[in-house]
């Protein structure tokens, strides 16, 4: 048995609970690892429908058909891969649950750093977990890898659930962070180790799970987003983004794919963030290892205001009209 | 198209101010459309249902320009909306 995420457990490679109290219950997993269990062609036919998501996941795991807000239908492949199996679910299927739910997903880590939350999001290999790792060794405090789920808090302000308490890192960002010790592979990336911040051998400082995930609905909203791209330039480079520009932005950073059903909700949170969330771009050379230039025009540019403990963008609510809502 | 066709917004279109743009949802073709400050004055004005005539005397007492131009500029962008799902436009009904 291996905790891999906040959430799930895997127990006897049979079938897969629940880590949370009934009350807060976050899935109803109907998925069990009988070979001989295949996706009828009635469940199969209801992929296009609003609210399902349908992934087949590849060879070495199988199938998936996320059902609504709670259920998740798996075929699994002859011999699953135990690893690759919790990394599917822990990110492409536990996004569409977050979706189907109302919730934005960002494919992007968080951090609280100078007292505020920070998100870095990118494509691929854009260097999130690199700059988050860089940031955690200057004081900062990892809430999620990879995967960061919002939801509206009581005051417009988008809260952020916590995450695993792991990074995922190229070899050598691991082995230059001095990361390395307790790392195991990526399921899904050959040149990426998976490092344990709760582990023996790591101190990496991170947010206390909560039975929960989400924090209180009155907790600190989102302040900055840093979009990372590679840049053409010598120099590292940050621009702040404001605008049309900022929304189609914004747009790069979404866990997708959205699906029409599930674009209001995320518009009206697309929203709340375009107007209560510092969003910038960073663009870093590509030849060379720059990380403290990152980290320093990051630390320039998002000096908090004050560490009083309010949160000065929990304030205003979005205009939105005429029919949101 | 003629003065009096009637433009309506189509109430599942949502929209929402960002800085000096506004962006509005599409759902019927699902995607986004940015405004600029002719695009977004136009919108505000369609709050309420307009027959065209209307919409181009209010932007005319707005907006500095040739009348026949600034019409043909209108007609082109309301098409454009219509296409994209954001408005309709109805045309009278034909006298009998």
């Amino acid at each position: 048995m291996e905790v891999v995420s906040e959430f799930l457990q895997l127990h006897d490679h049979k079938h897969i609970e629940i880590l949370s109290t009934p009350s807060s219950t976050l899935l109803k997993l109907e998925c069990f690892f009988y070979p001989h269990i295949e996706f009828s062609s009635e469940l199969l036919s209801k992929h296009s429908l609003p609210h399902y998501f349908f992934l087949d996941a590849g060879p070495r795991v199988g199938r998936f058909l996320v059902e609504g807000t709670h259920i998740i239908h798996f075929e699994p492949c002859a011999e699953v891969d135990e690893h690759h199996f919790l990394w599917v679910l822990s990110h492409h299927v536990r996004a569409a649950l977050h979706r189907h739910r109302g919730d934005l997903v960002l494919h992007a880590n968080t951090l609280l750093w100078q007292c505020g939350l920070l998100a870095i999001s990118g494509s691929s290999g854009a260097g999130k977990s690199t700059t988050a790792a860089g940031l955690i060794q200057r004081g900062a405090i990892q809430i999620a890898d990879d995967l960061t789920a919002l939801r509206a808090g009581d005051h417009g302000q988008l809260v952020i659930r916590q995450g695993a308490p792991q990074l995922h890192l190229t070899h050598a960002a691991a082995e230059r962070l001095g990361l390395d010790r307790g790392a195991r592979p990526s399921p899904v990336r050959s040149d990426k180790v998976v490092v344990p911040l709760d582990g023996p051998s790591n101190t990496i400082p991170h947010a206390v799970t909560e039975p929960e995930g989400w924090p209180a609905p009155s907790a600190p909203g989102l302040r900055d987003l840093v979009l990372l791209e590679p840049g053409d330039g010598p120099n590292v480079e940050l621009s702040r983004l404001r605008g049309a520009e900022l929304f189609l932005a914004l747009q790069h950073c979404l866990y997708g794919p959205l699906k029409p059903c599930d674009t209001p909700a995320s518009f009206r949170l697309q929203a709340l963030l375009a107007r209560n969330v510092r969003v910038w771009r960073l663009r870093r050379p590509q030849t060379r290892w720059c990380l403290d230039e990152v980290l320093d025009a990051l630390e320039q540019a998002l000096a908090a205001p004050s560490c009083s403990g309010q949160d000065p963008l929990a304030s205003a609510e979005p205009r939105l009209h005429p029919a949101d809502g | 198209m003629d003065d009096r066709t009637l433009i309506t917004r189509r109430p599942d279109a949502m929209a929402t101010d960002i800085d000096d743009a506004t962006v509005i949802l599409s759902l019927p073709s699902n995607c986004y459309v940015s405004l600029d400050a002719v695009g977004q004055r136009i919108w505000a004005l369609l709050e309420q249902p307009l027959c065209l005539q209307a919409l181009v005397e209010r932007l005319q007492d707005q907006f500095e320009g040739d009348a026949n131009a600034i019409r043909r500029d209108v007609e082109h962008f309301l098409r454009e909306l219509e296409s994209d799902g954001l408005l309709t436009l109805q045309a009278p009904e034909p006298a009998a």
